[in-house]
């Protein structure tokens, strides 16, 4: 892996559209840690008396209904998804990847129970699941987060698994178990480096996901809750003003698009680079 | 294939009792008693009782959910808190909305996105290659609710072209027969409500296409490519079939099993998108059902959503992957799939 | 050649208006407006869009107006008020009289009235529509009955008995005499509902309203439409719609884009920075109405949290209402300083408000044993409210302003029906809500909101469920005297009592907004919060939505 690094950087490179992704990507990366320093105003600081304000030099992209600055809020807003993005799949993959690996080593009837499992979670419409488990555990960031990393999971895991039962057979593989290698270091040195690439897309397209996601659910209310700069829950309020601000609407749809966009095409400029490099 | 349908049938059974688990579950992972947040927490003690007996949460677990799956086998699915009909009635009324929006989008798709996909391959890297696959790459990360939102104030606030939300115009006097309104108004000859019906489809319809529409068309672009690069291809040029020819009839029948394959994984897309198109357009369907429900803390009836929507994705893969064993004569019959 | 240009301008507009709007409705010249306007039509159907559809059809176990926008259409009640007012006249009684001692009121029943169902009205009607309220063992008592309970002190209250004397006329006795009690009898909750309907339904009755009312139900679809057709045979002649339907719309924004676009005829719940948008509209017509209502939000003082009367006047002294009332709603609200609207009598004038002093506030919270604030839950409606068109906002506000007192809230909302029954339960800490007088009476405010009666878990009115024995003393004294003169000195009292005790912050009076488009006639709004439409005639009742 280590080795073919430069070379899969020098194959990306070649993507134009990953590229493009991952100028969105380093966009989003500098504005959420930088945000206190780039946002203009406080993402919560209200200003009544300057409502629904157009586009100006002192709000550049205007304010929304309760006064605040909206260039402030999307600069934050890319911290929640942000953060989004890594938590929900980091949940995603924390239980995805052991599954499938306990499933692929183990065989027989443990296989079966935790492939099953995954089948049962696949069988419900994905952004529904979401939707039902936040329904349950009740509105909140945090719920949509624990959501989203649920619904990620059968996806690692049966990635995990595929590359495991393909890992097992290899004959140096067998060797190395003949020879009293454990089954963890069968993990670490042979499964994972074999499914590295295809985890790492899976991933980076998986942030996008997150991302889009929770910021459905907090559209609908679900997720993101105030006065948190989370961008769908700000579409949501800005419907109200379609016909005032329309603004409102525009600028965190825009951005949801741009930060989903970014990392969908970095993953697909990676399944490409991985691709041409085998 | 008889056999293949009833292996695949069989191989339903532990998914969906999964499913149903998943469903019960529901219920008793919220946390606290489920018979007391169903009622509210300072509902009488009497009450709480008598709705813990009714639903037999005094019971051990086990049996608790035997008992809950012996109602879901006579289709009892319990009554709403809300408004105390049958569940299944509710869902009844709200499903075809839903499945006549989503068998419409995924029309649109299959069609959209077939032909963008094919109009990509017949021209690589031209200008309309290069718009396609764009198209297709911000379609797929478009967050549709916004989408809607912005189609709505288009077409319907600043064109003032197609309606801005339900399903049918307040006024209409179309009688409800299966409650597809579109077959509704055909079946009682009501032309003015087809149309009606129709109009009101093409936001919501188009709205909820879109993703899958992407992926199709980024799928057909690339399975034509690779089924163009074949030597039968070649074959059929040096044959001396006109292009067109050789693109529909031989590129296009090899290319439509990786087609059909993402056609039946956007079914999950499509039912997902559903909740939020449906609270855009509101739309009575299952989708927004089940958000009401949320809110109103109508597990009953969340339960219900939950399950009918898992029910129709589980038969649409069925039937996607009935689907593509006529397509590809060379999948067959395999009693394990790995 | 005034009367040429005005035409002119009329064939622009309606030219105008047919070249943007797609369909539908008839944009209605202007002409003729301006004198006595011109006989009323008969026929046609009017689409109403409303911020969210009923909860139930059945007018006594609701309290929200969004479900009484329907019943009113369905049902009549023994008396009215005159449109517009808060006068009380007669309806389905011809006429009444009160004993002496003020214990004993009787009504002369109108002959000849018949149930949508076909059934007569008859003093039966009348009786089991207020028993199966009033009585707890009713075998029709199926459901919280709330507004009986926040009306009348209880099951059954202050009402011992309804007594039908013969088949026109009704007794009803009390326990104690109630200067509110006519004017309460004209509210949507004294619904008179057919016997026969309620047998026949049973508890699915909400589902099948039966009255005598303008209108009859023809289909609920459940967030879908309401249909109601004329009943040509009402007893003060029939209403000029043929049909009428209400449609839930749950955004205001789409709600106002849809009356632009002509595809629906009349609505409320508008957001006040809509209002010049309707206003340089030509086709659509502003309605305003100096509203008898008022925005709170409640302290749930059974928390132990808000036991503490510091904590609340704490609080009260965190929000910086002027800033609120200006910034939401602008010229179409006023900062509340006590429950009752300046509009009712017996309003106190002289509250001194509590000012906004956040060093203050944070001072009380240390007092009270806060010194680093606390956490709690305020609840806010998801829907548009006559009183507060969105309570989310309002809440996001408070929400800063509480903040920087050192106070944390979580916002919570559910759907409108479930907000109501969770809220009567007391399961919120704070809550938003609101509240239009139905009578013009200061009682319906304080004692229906404040007193203990109204207080009782599962059909509580007072959301503060706050307890107070000297308010209710002052209030009760209030409801057994006469006249206003003696009243309104004690209702004063009661302001006074509130306003020291804290359990509400009062947020504001809006103005009531509503909007038709131009050709809808006899549209008004009510300072009860009602919208009637037996009155209510199209311009070109042959356009078809």
């Amino acid at each position: 892996m280590s080795r073919s690094t430069p070379r899969l950087w020098r194959r990306f490179r070649r993507n134009r559209g990953g590229v493009v992704g991952l100028l969105l990507l380093m966009a989003l990366l500098a504005a959420a840690p930088l945000a206190p320093v780039l946002a203009p105003h406080g993402p919560a600081d209200q200003d009544l008396l300057e409502r629904l304000a157009r586009p100006s030099p002192r709000h550049p992209l205007g304010t929304d209904d309760l006064g605040r600055d909206l260039l402030s809020r999307i600069l934050y807003g890319a911290r929640v998804s942000l953060l989004v993005g890594v938590v929900g799949v980091g949940i995603a993959l924390s239980i995805g990847v052991p599954v499938g690996a306990l499933a692929g080593f183990a065989g027989g009837r443990l296989d079966q129970l935790l492939m099953r499992a995954m089948d049962v979670l696949l069988s419900f419409p994905a952004f529904l699941l979401a939707v039902a488990i936040v329904g349950i555990a009740g509105p909140s960031l945090q719920n949509a987060l624990l959501a989203i990393g649920v619904i990620g999971i059968p996806t690692y895991a049966r990635l995990v698994r595929a590359t495991v039962l393909v890992v097992k057979a290899e004959p140096y593989v067998e060797a190395a178990h003949a020879l009293g290698a454990g089954t963890g270091r069968v993990l670490v040195r042979h499964v994972l480096p074999n499914c590295a690439g295809p985890l790492l897309v899976q991933a980076t397209l998986g942030m996008g996901t997150a991302i889009l996601e929770v910021a459905g659910l907090s559209f609908l209310g679900l997720g993101a809750q105030p006065p948190t700069p989370e961008w769908g829950a700000m579409l949501s309020s800005g419907r109200a003003w379609v016909l005032t601000a329309p603004w409102l609407l525009l600028w965190p749809g825009l951005a949801i698009l741009l930060a989903v966009l970014g990392f969908t095409l970095v993953g697909d400029g990676l399944r490409d680079a991985l691709a041409s490099a085998q | 294939m008889a056999r293949y349908v009833a292996h695949r049938l069989l191989l339903l059974v532990p998914v969906l009792l999964g499913v149903a688990f998943v469903t019960f579950l529901t219920l008793h992972l919220t946390p606290g008693d489920p018979a007391q947040i169903m009622l509210g927490e300072r509902a009488t003690p009497e009450a709480v009782a008598a709705l813990r007996e009714r639903l037999g949460l005094d019971r051990p677990f086990a049996t608790q959910f035997l008992r809950y799956l012996g109602r879901l086998a006579t289709g009892d699915l319990g009554r709403s808190i809300q408004t105390n009909n049958e569940v299944l009635g509710e869902l009844g009324l709200k499903f075809p909305a839903t499945i006549e929006l989503a068998l419409f989008a995924m029309g649109v798709a299959i069609v959209l996105g077939v032909a963008a996909g094919a109009l990509s391959a017949s021209r690589p890297a031209t200008l309309w290659d290069y718009l396609g696959t764009i198209g297709s790459t911000v379609g797929i990360a478009m967050p549709v609710f916004w989408l809607g939102l912005l189609l709505m104030l288009l077409f319907s606030a600043l064109l003032g072209w197609l309606p801005f939300s339900g399903r049918l115009s307040p006024a209409s006097d179309l009688q409800r027969v299966t409650h597809f309104y579109l077959l509704d108004s055909l079946l009682t000859g009501n032309l003015r409500a087809f149309g009606d019906s129709l109009r009101h489809l093409l936001l919501p319809g188009l709205t909820l296409a879109t993703v899958p529409t992407a992926f199709i068309a980024r799928m057909t672009r690339a399975a034509l490519l690779e089924a163009l690069g074949g030597e039968y291809i070649r074959t059929a040029r040096a044959k001396g079939l006109s292009e067109p020819v050789v693109l529909l009839r031989h590129a296009l029948r090899n290319a439509l099993v990786p087609v059909l394959t993402i056609t039946g994984l956007q079914f999950g897309t499509l039912l997902g998108g559903a909740v939020l198109t449906e609270s855009i357009f509101a739309w009575p369907g299952l989708g927004r059902l089940t958000v009401d429900a949320i809110f109103a803390r109508d597990y009953p009836l969340v339960q219900g959503c939950l399950l009918l929507f898992a029910l129709t994705f589980v038969l649409l893969n069925l039937l996607t992957d009935l689907l593509y064993v006529r397509a590809d004569p060379r999948i067959r019959y395999r009693p394990e799939p790995a | 050649m005034r009367t040429f240009v005005l035409t002119l301008a009329t064939i622009l507009v309606l030219t105008g208006s047919f070249l943007v709007l797609p369909v539908h409705l008839p944009a209605v010249p202007r002409t003729g407006e301006a004198v006595a306007g011109p006989a009323p039509l008969t026929g046609g159907t009017l689409i109403y869009g409303k911020p969210k559809d009923a909860v139930k059809l059945d007018p006594h176990n609701v309290t929200d107006g969004e479900s009484f926008d329907v019943t009113r259409q369905i049902f009549d009640t023994l008396v009215q008020f005159r449109e517009g007012t808060t006068e009380v006249e007669p309806a389905l009684a011809t006429s009444w009289r009160v004993s002496r001692d003020g214990l004993a009121w009787t009504f002369m029943l109108r002959r000849g009235v018949r149930f949508h169902d076909g059934t007569p009205f008859t003093a039966k009607a009348v009786v089991t529509s207020f028993e199966r309220q009033m009585f707890k063992h009713h075998p029709h008592h199926r459901g919280p009955f709330e507004y009986w309970a926040s009306m009348f002190g209880g099951y059954p209250g202050i009402v011992t008995r309804v007594r039908a004397l013969d088949e026109q006329t009704v007794r009803f006795e009390l326990s104690r005499p109630s200067a509110p009690f006519l004017a309460n009898l004209a509210m949507p909750f004294a619904a008179i509902m057919s016997p026969a309907a309620l047998e026949r339904y049973g508890e699915d009755i909400f589902k099948h309203p039966i009255g005598t009312g303008p209108f009859s139900l023809v289909e609920w679809l459940p967030n879908e439409r309401v249909v109601l057709q004329a009943n040509r045979g009402h007893w003060a002649g029939r209403p000029y719609l043929d049909r009428l339907i209400f449609k839930p719309i749950l955004e205001n924004s789409v709600r106002l884009l849809e009356l632009e676009a002509g595809t629906i005829h009349g609505m409320h719940g508008i957001n006040t920075d809509d209002v010049p948008r309707i206003q340089r509209n030509p086709a659509l017509v502003l309605h305003t109405q100096t509203g008898m209502n008022v925005g709170y939000l409640a302290f749930n003082t059974e928390k132990p949290l808000f036991r503490d009367r510091r904590v609340r006047q704490a609080l009260s002294h965190a929000v910086d209402k002027a800033r609120l009332v200006k910034g939401l709603f602008g010229a179409y609200g006023v900062p509340a300083q006590t429950p009752l609207p300046p509009v009712i009598w017996g309003h106190h004038e002289g509250i001194r408000p509590y000012t906004y002093d956040p060093e203050r506030a944070r001072r009380l919270l240390a007092e009270a044993g806060h010194p680093r604030g606390f956490r709690a839950d305020l609840w806010a409606m998801s829907v548009a409210r006559p009183y507060m068109p969105d309570a989310r906002k309002v809440a996001e506000v408070l929400q800063a302003q509480f903040r920087a007192v050192g106070v944390e809230v979580r916002i919570v909302s559910y759907e409108w029906g479930a907000y109501l029954e969770r809220s009567r339960n007391g399961e919120h800490d704070m809550l938003l809500l609101g509240w239009t007088g139905d009578n013009g009476d200061p009682d319906n405010f304080l004692y229906t909101l404040l007193s203990s009666d109204a207080a009782v878990r599962g059909s509580a009115n007072n959301l503060a469920f706050f307890r107070d024995r000297r308010l209710d003393d002052v209030l009760r004294r209030a409801q057994a005297l006469n006249t206003r003169e003696e009243r309104a000195p004690l209702y004063r009292k009661a302001q006074e009592l509130i306003h020291e005790e804290a359990p509400w912050i009062p947020l504001v009076h809006s103005v009531q907004l509503g909007a038709v488009r131009r050709g809808v006639r006899g549209y008004a709004l009510n300072p009860t919060g009602d919208h009637r439409f037996h009155r209510v005639w199209l311009e070109q009742p042959g356009g078809r939505p």
